[in-house]
């Protein structure tokens, strides 16, 4: 067991240098040059080779990654070309939004997907089941930055109940933080509601249809004890775990979201990473991704064993 | 330009020439709209012409991305630009009225030695924003450091005549030439003057000016905070809002919205397109400056076939449907040229007003003579950066003139950083649209900092002196006479052999639009994003 722990514990180390080369050489043959960016097409040539000699891109590339490798391995992913804020730094502002962002999004979702997918599967080929699939197909097909940008016009600009964009930090106050959060969370959560109220539907009514259901409603329990004691705690068990996986969707997806709105999260600060060449940000944020998701399927495979004995023995997992 | 009529000058204070700019503004906008009826609008409302001033309140712009850099004098932005010059003085400005460039930070600036020198003299009493003085020391400082290729800054050809900066005590300092220079005082309007305390790695620290407003922050992607400058050394010139809030907003819908929505004061310097949509609506106010600044050029690859020849060049001024290019994706706002001038700008040629236009009969019997017939054999494509829809609009119509002919040139879309690249860098490009600045300027500036072919250095389409006899002895009579009948018959020759030539067609010139609340006063908006907010006040 302890010799399973060390070589999967070790097993890391190469799968991130294997991670960060592959993420270095990208950004190096991406075409384009953060030097000519920030002097402009106007600079002369002198001018553009002084910023690439000042920032080290005219060294070989090998060297490039020696430095940021050694670095990284410190725990500085360098600073950008442009702000020269550390790559740290800026990821930590710029999470806030995002992880904010994602997680009201899913909030959004749960508290539309929950009851209309229960709803639907209770009363199944009711008039609410096929408006609520007539609507969740609908939300499946409306793209998400038009969904903002018409959110925008009639709670901003008619109403003017909400900000149309822009980003108020929780230090300002709970009530401006949530009012600039509102819109972006509904644009974002409401395509995963659909997904998540569809897949609730069709667990509800997997378990609605089971023999434990069956045996309940025969005990005599009434119908509401059925729902909320048998059915839904059974058909939440699976729904917890694509919660989760979307989670992880809902993190990536907020570069449109945040765009429409005016955000500054991590979505934006990659994408104007990548078109200013900034590739020390490119690089760090990537990096610091891959590491994440590394670190968490290090930490799966290290609960296999504690969760599943047949992987602590050796034994294999399946009949053959 | 001498002592004495800088000091007449300086005796109208610039509070009263913003409120005079304003109303001349209207009226010269007014009048130059009705002599170019249907071709585009000048500003539309007298903002600047409203009584009684009210300081305070915060005033939001939003601008249409963020700015990437801190240092004055290596960020190329024009959102960046816009900040900085409320953030530094300069020596000298551009009215964005008449367009001729005036003293600013300077009192006056005049040849001496023989036109060797330029004698340059400063107020005494100003401060920068962290208390310290700023004498002639500063002002050697930034030109000097500027001209250092190791600062990495694009002014660096636009000040490159200057040989020696001398001090002669706190308020006086000559810069020596070879000769006469008349780029060099409109080049100064883009010169921000640092405290030589700061040293020149201005990346990494808070920017310190003397500038009527101060920074405070810059949050990336959210927004850069000014404060007022209480203590700015011109009165008369310092700010009326205590704060300036810009925000980064990239969403075109979105930026409108915040304005329809009262979010943001006003929206600076947005597509074209809306001008139509945003006219009809009476919660705001339009201004759309005069096509004066900008202009849409073909940069064309003379290194290598087909546009080594000079009859695919001038195909490719023939090529493009400028009117309706105008009309379908400006919304009417621009005017159709082959100079980089417009008839307001005294050096412009009446001669080259039609020398090329729409013709694809034209396009037809150039490539015919050039050895491509009905395009047989033709190889070329055309460079767009995305995220610029002008570009390509025009790009895709070029496209359609060939295609008609017989040969449909692809159309490459890449992201800015490789675009750039590929101009400047590995020059792997046939055909390229681009939209440089300063038809407004000096045209010693324009040529050498504005259009991308020598003298600026940058050099993109592979031009030689060679290929247009005449023309660089030309720019030189036009950079170092100072007599403008002179200037203007060099300027005039400049123009026509150019087009002959055809190293990169100009197509049109383009307006810039920004829109605000009605309660936003005094915003005399600047062609060349030289844009000061000092002048500006909120009603409410």
């Amino acid at each position: 067991m302890t010799k399973y722990l060390i070589w999967r514990s070790l097993s890391v180390i190469p799968t991130l240098i294997g991670v960060s080369i592959l993420v270095f050489l990208v950004t190096y043959f991406i075409p384009g040059d953060p030097a000519q960016i920030l002097a402009g097409t106007e600079a002369t040539p002198d001018v553009v080779a002084g910023l690439r000699h000042q920032w080290g891109l005219d060294r070989p590339i090998y060297v490039r990654y020696a430095l940021w490798a050694a670095n990284a391995a410190r725990g500085n992913l360098g600073e950008s070309y442009f702000s020269h804020m550390t790559v740290l730094q800026l990821v930590a502002t710029a999470s806030r939004v995002t992880v904010e962002l994602a997680l009201l999004a899913l909030l959004v979702a749960v508290a539309i997907a929950v009851p209309a997918g229960i709803i639907s599967a209770v009363r199944p080929g009711s008039w609410f089941d096929l408006t609520a699939t007539a609507v969740g197909f609908g939300g499946l097909s409306i793209p998400g930055f038009w969904l903002g940008i018409m959110l925008i016009y009639v709670f901003s600009v008619y109403l003017r109940w909400l900000p149309a964009g822009g980003f108020t930090p929780l230090a300002s106050g709970l009530v401006p933080n949530l009012r600039s959060m509102i819109l972006p969370a509904i644009a974002l959560g409401t395509f995963a509601s659909t997904q998540f109220m569809r897949y609730l539907r069709a667990s509800m009514l997997e378990v609605l249809g089971a023999d434990f259901t069956r045996t309940a409603r025969a005990k005599g329990l009434t119908e509401p004890i059925v729902l909320v004691r048998h059915a839904m705690r059974n058909a939440l068990i699976p729904f917890v775990t694509v919660l989760g996986v979307q989670m992880g969707y809902l993190l990536g997806g907020t570069v449109i979201t945040e765009s429409v709105f005016a955000l500054p999260g991590i979505g934006r600060l990659v994408l104007n990473a990548i078109l200013n060449r900034d590739y020390q940000v490119a690089t760090g944020i990537v990096l610091l991704i891959a590491t994440a998701f590394v670190l968490v399927n290090l930490v799966v495979d290290l609960l296999y064993p504690v969760l599943d004995p047949r992987v602590r023995l050796g034994r294999p997992t399946t009949s053959p | 330009m001498g002592r004495s009529a800088s000091s007449a000058r300086r005796s109208l204070t610039r509070r009263e020439l913003l409120r005079r700019t304003g109303r001349t503004a209207a009226g010269v906008a007014a009048g130059l709209a009705a002599a170019n009826a249907g071709r585009w609008t000048g500003l539309e409302t007298a903002w600047a012409a409203a009584p009684a001033p009210k300081t305070g309140g915060t005033l939001t712009i939003s601008q249409s991305v963020d700015i990437n850099t801190l240092h004055p004098w290596t960020g190329t932005l024009n959102v960046w630009k816009v900040i900085k010059t409320n953030i530094y003085d300069q020596l000298s400005y551009q009215d964005p009225v008449t367009l001729e460039f005036k003293p600013k930070l300077a009192k006056s600036f005049e040849w001496t030695d023989g036109n060797t020198g330029l004698l340059v003299t400063l107020p005494a009493g100003v401060r920068f924003h962290n208390g310290e003085a700023l004498t002639a020391a500063d002002v050697k400082f930034t030109l000097d450091s500027i001209r250092d290729p190791k600062v990495g800054s694009w002014l660096r050809g636009f000040i490159a005549p200057i040989m020696d900066v001398q001090v002669l005590d706190d308020t006086h300092l000559k810069i020596k030439t070879d000769t006469i220079e008349n780029q060099l005082i409109p080049a100064f309007a883009y010169v921000d003057i640092v405290p030589r305390s700061q040293g020149t790695d201005l990346s990494r620290k808070t920017p310190v000016g003397s500038g009527p407003y101060r920074f405070v922050e810059w949050v990336p992607n959210d927004h850069v905070t000014l404060q007022r400058n209480p203590r700015y050394w011109n009165q008369a010139g310092a700010g009326y809002v205590d704060r300036i809030v810009l925000r980064p907003v990239t969403e075109l819908q979105t930026r409108i919205s915040q304005l329809l929505a009262g979010d943001v004061d006003l929206v600076y310097d947005f597509s074209l397109i809306e001008v139509p949509r945003l006219r009809a609506d009476r919660r705001v106010e339009l201004a759309v400056v005069p096509p004066v600044d900008q202009m849409f050029v073909m940069y064309l690859n003379m290194r290598k076939p087909p546009f080594n020849k000079v009859e695919m060049r001038q195909a490719m001024g023939w090529a493009l449907d400028r009117e309706g290019f105008i009309k379908n994706f400006m919304a009417g706002q621009g005017r159709v040229d082959n100079s980089p001038f417009t008839p307001k700008h005294w050096a412009f040629d009446p001669r080259t007003e039609h020398a090329y236009s729409y013709n694809p009969d034209q396009v037809g019997r150039l490539l015919e003579k050039a050895g491509y017939p009905k395009g047989q054999g033709l190889t070329f494509s055309l460079l767009t950066p995305a995220g610029y829809p002008e570009f390509t609009q025009i790009s895709t119509l070029v496209q359609a003139t060939f295609a008609s002919i017989g040969y449909r040139p692809a159309i490459e879309e890449v992201d800015i950083g490789q675009w750039a690249a590929r101009l400047n860098q590995s020059r792997d490009f046939h055909a390229a649209v681009d939209y440089p600045p300063r038809g407004s300027a000096d045209p010693a500036l324009t040529y050498a900092a504005g259009l991308l072919f020598p003298p600026n250095a940058a050099n993109i389409c592979g031009l030689t002196p060679e290929a247009i006899p005449g023309y660089v002895a030309a720019l030189h009579r036009g950079a170092t006479t100072l007599a403008r009948p002179a200037r203007s018959v060099a300027y005039f020759s400049v123009q026509e052999l150019w087009l002959q030539s055809l190293p990169g067609p100009i197509f049109c010139h383009r307006s810039t639009a920004h829109a605000a609340l009605p309660s936003v006063k005094g915003f005399v908006p600047h062609p060349a994003f030289q844009q000061s907010f000092a002048g500006v006040w909120l009603a409410h």
